[in-house]
């Protein structure tokens, strides 16, 4: 049948024999053991089907936030680095929930880094080369001390929270979980108690 | 009529639970009020996977400034912050660790087992630092003696003096890596290392080493979700007679009658009843002088690349 006439005879159809028509013949019964014992349905988690809409870093911070994730984590050895893992997406959302000593911190610590580039190899962090990048981090080599000036409190602060948001990531874990057995990221998870 | 029992035990983790665990075996009548509800081991827990926590595995910000042990895992079994704020001065933080289960903070210590002793009892005497406890070593190790066998504390003897012996589980594992560089670096300065000594067994916890017995002799009631407001006192004598409580879930307020009240929740929250009771504290000092479990907060780690084992070498 030519598909004029299949959309001809569609068109004249009633509404009712259309809806039929989509219908399986017979409907599928449940199995036995599904009409027994309710089952658990299979879900997966929101990072599996969509990603964080940034909402909380301004379009400069976020764009410099990226760049030292794939800085501190870059993909390597078939590991997903921190992008892949979308850390910096998912550590927006964390910062815009945390507290304003947090929030500020993070704003100021990515301005400050922002503004650094600029004055010494004017464009902005994002755009440097590693090299350059590697001279602003440079306070992330120096000895650990218990009162670290701002900048350098700021980027132990991010470069603790990007390698967890990656490597608590479903991308990461996937990966490491088939090379060591005890890299699953499982734990046991307390419901709430009444 | 309601039962009179002949002990109201207030708390049911360390203390309340070694109270009830004691009096039930004389055949004393106990009744044990909680503030918390009763855990399940089998219902109230699964396994997840880290990436499936709604944070990643951070926690949820802000639930839990001061509760370092807490993770995205554990953090429904501590008592909220947000629910149950304090406040301190700025210039004197204090990191409460609170714990609203029956069992408390049993269920979630790190089990070091040391015993004390009279370099810190007697620590003005030993370098003239603090004020000397009114007891002495002598005095607690029979209780030391009773405690160690229950939680089943492993250790080695090695006739320290400031860390006595007890009645330990021997313990003979081989130590890791890191452990025998450590214990080789103190070694050479001159410095004795021991194992640790701690508590073992799956879980070592009021719920199952102390409360388990005491409900088995019949002499034990337990009732959760009841939070302890006041203890009450009879006119006539003007001592304990019992408590008012709050039902946690709805909010019903209750008595219950004992001849004598045992407060065991913990060292602020027995201070904050005996205060709101207007009881024991014809001295003035109640609330003062505090000594409660403190944790660590921060750590220093380092990685040590050649003392790594073969396990977790990635």
């Amino acid at each position: 049948m030519k598909r004029r006439r299949i959309l001809q005879a569609l068109t004249t159809m009633p509404a009712a024999a259309l809806l039929r028509a989509k219908q399986p013949a017979v409907p599928p019964k449940p199995s036995p053991a599904a009409v027994e014992e309710i089952p658990v349905i299979e879900a997966t988690i929101a990072d599996s089907a969509g990603v964080t809409v940034p909402s909380f870093f301004s379009h400069a911070q976020l764009e410099t936030l990226r760049r030292i994730s794939d800085l501190i984590v870059p993909a390597s050895n078939d590991l997903p680095g921190a992008l892949a893992a979308h850390a910096p997406e998912f550590l927006d959302f964390l910062v815009c929930e945390s507290s304003e000593e947090r929030q500020t911190l993070y704003r100021e610590g990515l301005d400050d880094l922002n503004a650094r580039a600029g004055q010494q190899f004017a464009q902005p962090f994002a755009k440097l080369s590693s090299t350059q990048a590697d001279v602003l981090l440079a306070p992330l080599r120096t000895e650990w001390t218990a009162n670290p000036d701002r900048l350098t409190a700021f980027l132990r602060t991010v470069k603790s929270d990007i390698l967890q948001a990656t490597q608590n990531s479903e991308p990461w874990i996937h990966v490491m979980s088939k090379r060591v057995r005890s890299a699953g990221g499982v734990g046991t998870y307390w419901f709430p108690i009444d | 009529m309601a039962t009179q029992y002949d002990v109201l035990i207030i708390g049911s983790g360390a203390s309340g639970g070694t109270v009830a665990y004691t009096l039930t075996k004389k055949g004393i009548s106990c009744l044990m009020l909680d503030a918390g509800p009763v855990i399940n081991y089998g219902r109230d827990r699964a396994f997840k996977k880290v990436y499936e926590l709604p944070y990643r595995g951070f926690g949820t910000p802000g639930r839990f400034p001061h509760v370092t042990q807490a993770s995205e895992f554990n953090e429904n079994l501590w008592a909220d912050e947000k629910q149950n704020p304090y406040t301190y001065g700025p210039e004197d933080p204090y990191y409460w660790v609170r714990v609203r289960l029956v069992g408390g903070k049993t269920l979630l210590w790190g089990r070091a087992s040391w015993r004390m002793s009279n370099y810190e009892f007697k620590c003005k005497d030993h370098d003239g630092f603090g004020e000397n406890w009114p007891i002495r070593y002598e005095d607690l190790a029979p209780y030391y003696d009773k405690v160690e066998p229950i939680f089943r504390v492993a250790g080695r003897k090695e006739g320290f003096a400031q860390i006595p012996d007890g009645i330990f589980l021997e313990d003979n594992s081989p130590d890791s890596e890191s452990v025998r560089r450590f214990n080789a670096a103190a070694r050479a300065r001159g410095i004795a290392t021991t194992k640790s000594r701690r508590a073992t067994g799956a879980l070592a916890s009021s719920i199952n080493l102390l409360l388990p017995s005491a409900l088995e002799s019949g002499y034990l009631t337990v009732v959760p979700n009841a939070v302890v407001s006041k203890i009450t006192t009879d006119p006539q004598t003007g001592l304990a007679d019992g408590a008012t409580f709050i039902d946690r879930r709805s909010h019903r307020e209750m008595h219950a009658k004992a001849r004598v009240v045992v407060v065991g929740a913990s060292t602020l929250e027995s201070t904050r009843l005996l205060l709101n009771s207007g009881l024991a504290n014809s001295s003035g000092v109640l609330g003062r002088y505090l000594f409660d479990q403190f944790y660590v907060k921060d750590c220093v780690e380092a990685i040590v690349p050649e003392a790594r084992g073969k396990r977790n070498a990635y």
